[in-house]
């Protein structure tokens, strides 16, 4: 979980998150642009989640492995919950979900990181 | 914010905020679970208030989720009562509790949601108050 990982995945996450706030604010629903953004990020995050799994199983550290892997996980996972959240809401607030859950793939990314290394 | 009236508490904006319950619930459940199995002796009454919060954090998102508002009243106001009372025992005895919780200093190791998520909570659930 190097840290250029860890900045591409908040990266990604930021931008859903903006992008899925403007679509709120505008008053428009999930649309074809967000669901490109969150495709495209969900395949990095599933290629996170099975290199965090290589690199802590090769990894020398002692790195709490449960809380990792659960952060690991709930990573992958956030996404499409929230995106299909998002898209099943009619009213103005369906893109929301969405900007939460890119939210929480920025806070997950850099916890991630922060486990790995080793701080509290 | 959709109208006032008898609408759901999971609709419109309540989707938002089931949402970000639903991630303080699973945070705060799992670290609370993490903390109790590994280091319980540590801080116990830090990790059982994390545990409480836990719990409280699931109740309040499945009754917003599914509309019970009776519970989901009862469960956001209990929020707010813990992260006051908590957050404030913590700032005046922090010696007490050993370790943080999702409440301690009013939520700060959470950018101070769990202060203003039962706010939200509770102007949400009045604004969509059903009539007569």
């Amino acid at each position: 979980m190097s840290p250029l990982v860890t900045a591409v995945v908040a990266a990604c996450g930021s931008v859903i998150a903006a992008y899925a706030s403007w679509l709120v604010l505008r008053r428009r629903r999930v649309d074809n642009v967000a669901f490109y953004l969150v495709a495209v990020t969900e395949l990095a995050l599933l290629a996170v989640l099975v290199g965090g799994f290589v690199a802590l199983a090769r990894t020398s550290r002692d790195v709490d492995g449960l809380v990792f892997g659960a952060y690991l996980v709930v990573l992958a996972g956030v996404l499409p919950l929230t995106l299909l959240w998002g898209v099943s809401d009619t009213s103005r607030w369906g893109p929301g979900t969405v900007a939460i859950g890119g939210l929480v793939v920025v806070v997950l990314a850099l916890r991630l990181l922060q486990i790995w290394v080793g701080l509290p | 914010m959709s109208p006032s009236g008898s609408s759901s508490t999971a609709d419109g904006f309540g989707r938002v905020l089931v949402v970000v319950y639903a991630v303080f619930a699973v945070s705060a459940t799992a670290r609370s679970a993490v903390q109790l199995a590994t280091d319980f002796s540590v801080a116990p009454l830090a990790y059982l208030l994390s545990a409480l919060a836990g719990l409280v954090y699931i109740v309040a998102t499945v009754a917003l989720a599914r509309n019970a508002r009776p519970v989901a009243w009862a469960a956001v106001l209990f929020e707010l009562v813990g992260v006051l009372g908590v957050g404030t025992l913590s700032v005046v005895q922090p010696q007490d509790f050993g370790d943080a919780t999702v409440w301690s200093t009013y939520g700060q190791g959470y950018g101070y949601v769990p202060a203003v998520l039962p706010l939200v909570g509770l102007v949400w659930l009045a604004r969509t108050r059903p009539l007569g």
